[in-house]
This record gives C-alpha cells, structure tokens and sequence, in this order.
C-alpha cells in the first residue's frame, strides 16, 4: 500500500507552506543576530570610528611591526601631535567628570600616562560604564591604549573620588594630515549589582 | 459565464458572517473598509497636526500630544490605511486575476484580517493612558522609545507584534495563492502585473516583517527584561537600532509601492485602449527594486557620523534603484503614447500617479546625494518627499483602483462627476499641502516641532488650507463608495470598461460570490504581453 508513503510525502503545496512559514521565523532570527554581525562588521573593517574596549593583541603586533620599522630602518619619524580630552555624561552636574589636562602636545611613538577624575557624590555604590570615541574617527587605529579606565566597569564608593589612569600612545604611523585629534569619553552610571557581568 | 455552480452557496447572514468567512470577497471588502476608516482616523490626526502648524506659535494643543499626533499619524497611515488597503485588494482581485476559486489558506485569511481591528484597537487605546499615547515618532528611535518612553511605549509594542503577524500570514497566502492556484495555462510571465507585484511585495514582507518584530522586541527587552540592545551604559548602541529599524524600514517603502505599481499599470493600457508596453521589463523592474531595497537602508540616517565608504555605498546603491524605477515611469509613458486615451477618474488618478510619484521620486534623489542629505536631513523635505511618494503615490493608487474595481465588487457605476471633482479637489489639494513644504524644508524647518520660525509662516499656512482641501475632499470618495455599496448608480456590464482585459472582467458584474470553481480557459484571453 502507499497510504504510508502518502502520509509521509506531504503535499508540494504543504511543503511551500511550511517553508513559507519557516522563512520569516529565520527572519525574525536574523533580527537578532544582525547586532553581532554589525559588531563583526565594524570590527573588520574598523567603520563607527570605535575602538576596542579592551587591549587589543592585534593593535599590539602592529605596535611591535611599526617599533621594528622604526629601529630598523627609521623611515617613520616621530611627529607632534595635539591630543585633546573632552569628558561627559549624562548628568555632569552630578559626577563631576574631567580630564586632569585639557589637551596635552604628544609625540608619536611615546607612550603617556594621563588621569581622568571622577567623583560619586551620592549615598549609593555606582557603577560607571566609559564609552571612548575619536575624531577624526578613522584615527581610532592609530591610538594604543594600554590601560584604561574604559576597560572595564568602574565601581565607586559613596561619596568616592578616584584619579582614572590612561595610559597611550599614538602610532609612528600616524597620517600627518591629523595635527589634533579628540579622545571623548561619555559615562554612564548605574546602580551597583554585585551580579553584574563585566562586558 | 463560468461561475455558476451547483455547490455554490449563498453567505451567512448576519454579523457572523463577517466573524466566520473565509470567502476572499468577503475578507477583501473587510481589509478595504478598515482601511477606509484607518484613513480616515489617521487623516484626522493631520489635520490637527496642520491646524497647529497653520500658524506659528501654540495654539491649539501642547507639544507633547503634538508628537502623540504625529507618531500616530505615521504609524495608523502606515500599518492601518495603505498595507491593509493593498491586502484587501490583493484579496478581492488575485483569485479572480489568476482564476482561482479563493485564496490558498482562507482560515488564516480569515484571522489576519481580524487580528487588525485588536492591533489598531490597542495603539488608539493608547490615547487614553496615563503619559499619553507614543510620542517619538513612527520610526521610534531608541533611547526616546525605550528610555524616555512613556509607560504606553508596551502596548505599542504589542500591537506592532500583531500587525506584523498579520502581515506576515497574509504574505504566506498570497505566495501560497500565486504559486499553487493560478488556473492551467497561466504561466508565470503570463500573470497580471498586479499579481506579479503583489507576489514581490509578499517576498518583501516575509523578509523584512520579522525582522520589525524582531527590533521591537529588543526593545521590549531592553525596558523591561533589563537588557541593553540599545542602552550605551550596558554596552549597547543606539545607532543600532537605526540600522535594524531601516533594515526592515526600507523595504517596507517598497512594499507600500509596488502592488501600486501593478494598479496602475492595470489602469493605464485599459483607457489608453493598449497592451501595457514592456511587460517583461517591468517585471524584471520590479524584482531589481526589491533585490535593491535592501541593501540601501543606510541611507536614512547618513548624518549618524558613518565613514565616507558608508556614506559613498549607500549613496550610490541608492541612485541606482532610479534606474528601474525609470523604467517603469518610461513605460507607462510609452503606453499611454499613441494610444485612444479617455479620461475617467480611474485613469486621471492614475496618470496623476505617474507625474507627482515622479515629483517624489526625484526629491528622492537629492536626498540619497550624501553631502546634500546632511542639509535636507530631518526638514520639511523630506517630509514633502514621502508625502510626495505615498499620498499621490500609493494613495492614489489605491484610489484609482478602488474607482477601477468598484464597479466589479458591487455591480455598480460609481456617479463619474463626482469621481471627476474629487480628482480635481485632491490633485490640487495635495499638491497645495505637500509641494510648498519643499520650499520650507530647504529653508531649514525642521520636521516634528508643533512651532517654528516666522519666515515659514506663509508657506505653512498654505500647506494647511491644502491640507483641509485635500482632507475634505476625501468625503467625496466616502460617499461615492458609499453609494455603490448602497447599489445606486447605473448597473455595470461584466466588463465595465471597454479596454479591460484580464479575467476578472469576464466574471459578472458584481462577482458573483464564488467565481472560478471551474478552472476558467485562457485561449481567448489576450495575454499581458500584448501578444496572442
């Protein structure tokens, strides 16, 4: 008997239907995964003018490539560069926010040590998030950090003060067409969770 | 006639019919009239935006139900008047086109018409909430419509879900009707034009759809579950709502245009009493417009600060759908050329379609040129632009096919005068509303603010007389369905209009309420394609 067969082998009008249903599930799918392909994305090919919340190991090889080239040939010369800070948030009135210098004159290939102050005046135990941004954007490569406060989440103490370090340097590479460039760094404050992850 | 049947029963009586049919009639006449009154609410809700804006200052209503009123407006015009309007065509028409004897799935038929009414039901209640209805906008940036929201943000959110899953089961019967009921002989590249766009426009909200569902959802996360899609203090981005929300925005522009695209190239060859010229690359136009839109959402938000190869990609993908898109104007041009023209209100919609949809398409065009959006970003002309593209577009469209088809669904002529004086009232009233709002866009009034400037202050009120005219003469529409549906007026012929080709003409007029049980024969049908 093909009874069997016949309840087995759907329908080709069934078997549309249900890829016609199954397509917007995907859909529906690929909303969500379209945030970490814009990450990957950005990542890639370094648009948004971000840069890594972390200390990157590829930003490090090309630090040691552009070291050697330096040492070895000294076809890349040290150049001057004036680096600006701007410091926000979304209640400045509250956390007094600021760079402990407004603009400093930097070498290219020297690394610098700078502060940012931050200050938690309320009764609560904040956690602050720092999101960095360059402009020019594209210059976002050509900044190392090697410790910053915006590596991770920043837990203050009521009524705390802290002295954030960063510490940098700008890339002997450096396109001479940047004279000066801003380092802009926005908090975001939010009650302390113990349970909280750090991104 | 082919539709008589021995099993061929009469509808249900009574309100139940309505609540329990499945006949694609039926559920085709409910999408239109729903719409119809979605219009109508919407059309208010602007009215009352250009009754504040008729003169600088506040005069009738606070800012804040100001924004309540235009982010209704977008969101009632948008879900609720043009998508359900097509819905309701592609109901009444694509069995009848394709000699189907209904829709494929006509329980979900059935339940995604009545889903709407919950939908609409629910963003309307919204109006009566404590912190007032939404007011960031129809395309409901976030943080605005997460963090700063107010607290009726989740009942629009829901009912975004439910007109998504309503979208969604329609798409899957059209797709599902097309491609397994279309009669013997009708091949593909044999299939009306309206089919062909309608079966487009479904692809497109299969894709994009969910991926709406998807963004609000996020954003139901992120205000309630503690998540932060968009929130940069937990690591989200704002910016990346914009590129989801346009990635599922700029296809549903598409959608709001192509079955438009298949109404009038319906309505021109009919009164220019010739095939439509260049069949076979108006399809191949069609489906490029689709391909294209997506790959081009970026361009509604060039002044986010993306790096020039962004900017340059979109910008240039974006200039490139003009291309088929001219197509498509060529050949409606081209099939009016030469051709024995009459001027009925089908037809004088349609052609109006053809010059003010062009209008939009060409401020369309600036627009995508990235270094000129940075000047016109978030003004009146972009205002002017959409409106240009949706009201004469889409909106005349379906005008023009409702005064097309009218005759067809309720055996009836509607009174041809007043079809004429609606034409005229409207051509000039939108034209008096939008066109003007191209000037004081340019000059740098921004969108969405219920106050602004003195120097916009004649413009303005002009574009609020224009309004009321364009407002008011809808009425007249109104009435003339209303009349029809009342079976006053000179009864139709099976073909209504002497060029009408295609096989709903075939059937009587009205059609009957099952029509093609029967596979119907094609040989002495003209082909789209204007060869036999």
């Amino acid at each position: 008997m093909n009874t069997k067969s016949h309840v087995q082998r759907k329908s080709p009008e069934t078997r549309l239907i249900i890829k016609l249903v199954l397509f917007p599930c995907l859909m529906f799918g690929f909303g969500f995964l379209l945030i970490p392909l814009y990450d990957v994305f950005c990542d890639i090919t370094g648009l948004n003018g971000k840069f890594d919340l972390s200390p990157s190991v590829i930003d490090a090889q090309s630090l040691i490539q552009s070291d050697t080239a330096l040492s070895t040939q000294q076809q890349i010369e040290s150049h001057q560069v004036i680096l600006q800070f701007t410091a926000a948030s979304d209640q400045q009135e509250i956390w007094k926010f600021q760079p402990a210098q407004s603009q400093l004159e930097i070498n290219t290939g020297q690394q610098y040590k700078t502060y940012f102050t931050l200050h938690n005046p309320t009764n609560a135990v904040m956690e602050f998030t720092a999101i960095p941004s360059i402009s020019p954007g594209l210059a976002a490569e050509f900044l190392i950090k090697t410790e910053c406060f915006c590596f991770q989440k920043q837990v203050l103490q009521a009524g705390e003060k802290v002295e954030m370090p960063l510490v940098f340097q700008l890339r002997n590479d450096t396109p001479k067409d940047y004279k000066k460039l801003t380092l802009a760094y926005r908090i975001y404050a939010a009650p302390y969770r113990s349970t909280a992850h750090v991104r | 006639m082919t539709t008589t049947s021995e099993h061929s029963s009469a509808p249900a009586t009574g309100i139940t019919r309505w609540l329990y049919t499945t006949n694609h009639k039926d559920i085709g006449s409910m999408y239109l009239i729903f719409s119809l009154v979605m219009l109508l609410i919407g059309g208010s809700m602007a009215l009352l935006i250009r009754s504040e804006l008729f003169q600088p200052g506040l005069q009738l209503m606070q800012p804040e139900f100001f924004n309540q009123m235009t982010t209704l407006h977008g969101v009632i015009m948008v879900f609720g008047a043009i998508m359900p309007a097509f819905v309701g065509m592609a109901n009444w028409l694509i069995p009848m086109m394709i000699g189907a004897p209904d829709m494929a799935l006509p329980r979900i038929n059935n339940w995604s018409f009545w889903l709407l009414p919950f939908a609409f039901g629910m963003v309307l209640s919204t109006l009566f909430m404590e912190g007032g209805a939404p007011n960031f906008g129809w395309t409901f940036y976030a943080p605005l419509s997460t963090t700063y929201a107010p607290p009726s943000v989740t009942f629009f959110i829901f009912s975004v879900h439910i007109m998504g899953i309503s979208s969604v089961m329609g798409a899957v019967n059209v797709i599902a009707t097309i491609m397994n009921m279309r009669s013997p002989g009708m091949n593909y590249m044999k299939m009306p034009m309206f089919v062909w766009t309608w079966l487009i426009t479904a692809f497109l909200l299969l894709a994009v759809m969910p991926v709406l569902a998807g963004v609000v959802t996020m954003m139901l996360m992120d205000i309630h579950f503690g998540t932060s899609f968009f929130d940069a203090a937990g690591g989200g981005d704002p910016v990346m709502f914009q590129h989801i929300f346009w990635f599922f925005g700029h296809p549903e522009v598409y959608i709001m245009i192509l079955p438009a695209f298949g109404i009038v190239s319906h309505i021109i060859p009919t009164f220019a009493r010739k095939p439509l010229f260049g069949y076979h690359s108006m399809v191949i136009a069609t489906s490029s417009i689709a391909v294209l839109s997506f790959i081009v959402w970026a361009h509604h938000m060039f002044t986010v600060g993306m790096p020039l190869v962004g900017e340059l990609f979109f910008m240039y993908s974006t200039m490139l759908i003009a291309v088929p898109t001219g197509v498509k104007v060529f050949n409606w041009v081209a099939t009016m050329f030469r051709g024995s023209m009459t001027f009925e209100t089908p037809m004088l919609f349609s052609i109006a379609f053809v010059v003010l949809f062009t209008i939009g398409g060409l401020s369309g065009l600036m627009l995508a040129i990235a270094p000129a959006d940075f000047q016109y970003h978030d003004t009146y002309f972009v205002v002017a632009h959409f409106h240009y593209v949706l009201v004469p577009g889409a909106l005349f469209s379906i005008i023009a096919g409702v005064y097309f088809w009218i005759p067809k669904w309720t055996g009836v002529m509607y009174n041809e005068s007043m079809g004429k004086f609606h034409f005229w009232l409207s051509f000039v009233g939108v034209n008096l509303t939008f066109f003007p709002m191209h000037f004081i866009g340019l000059a740098g009034m921004p969108r969405r603010i219920p106050d602004y400037a003195l120097q916009f202050a004649d413009f303005n009120m002009v574009a609020s007389i224009g309004a009321f005219l364009f407002g008011l003469s809808q009425l007249i529409f109104v009435y003339n369905i209303i009349q029809c549906m009342r079976q006053r007026g000179c009864p139709a012929s099976p073909q209504v209009w002497e060029g009408a080709e295609g096989l709903e003409w075939t059937v009587d007029s009205p059609a009957p309420y099952h029509t093609f049980q029967t596979p119907p024969n094609l040989d002495n049908l003209p082909s789209p394609t204007g060869h036999h």
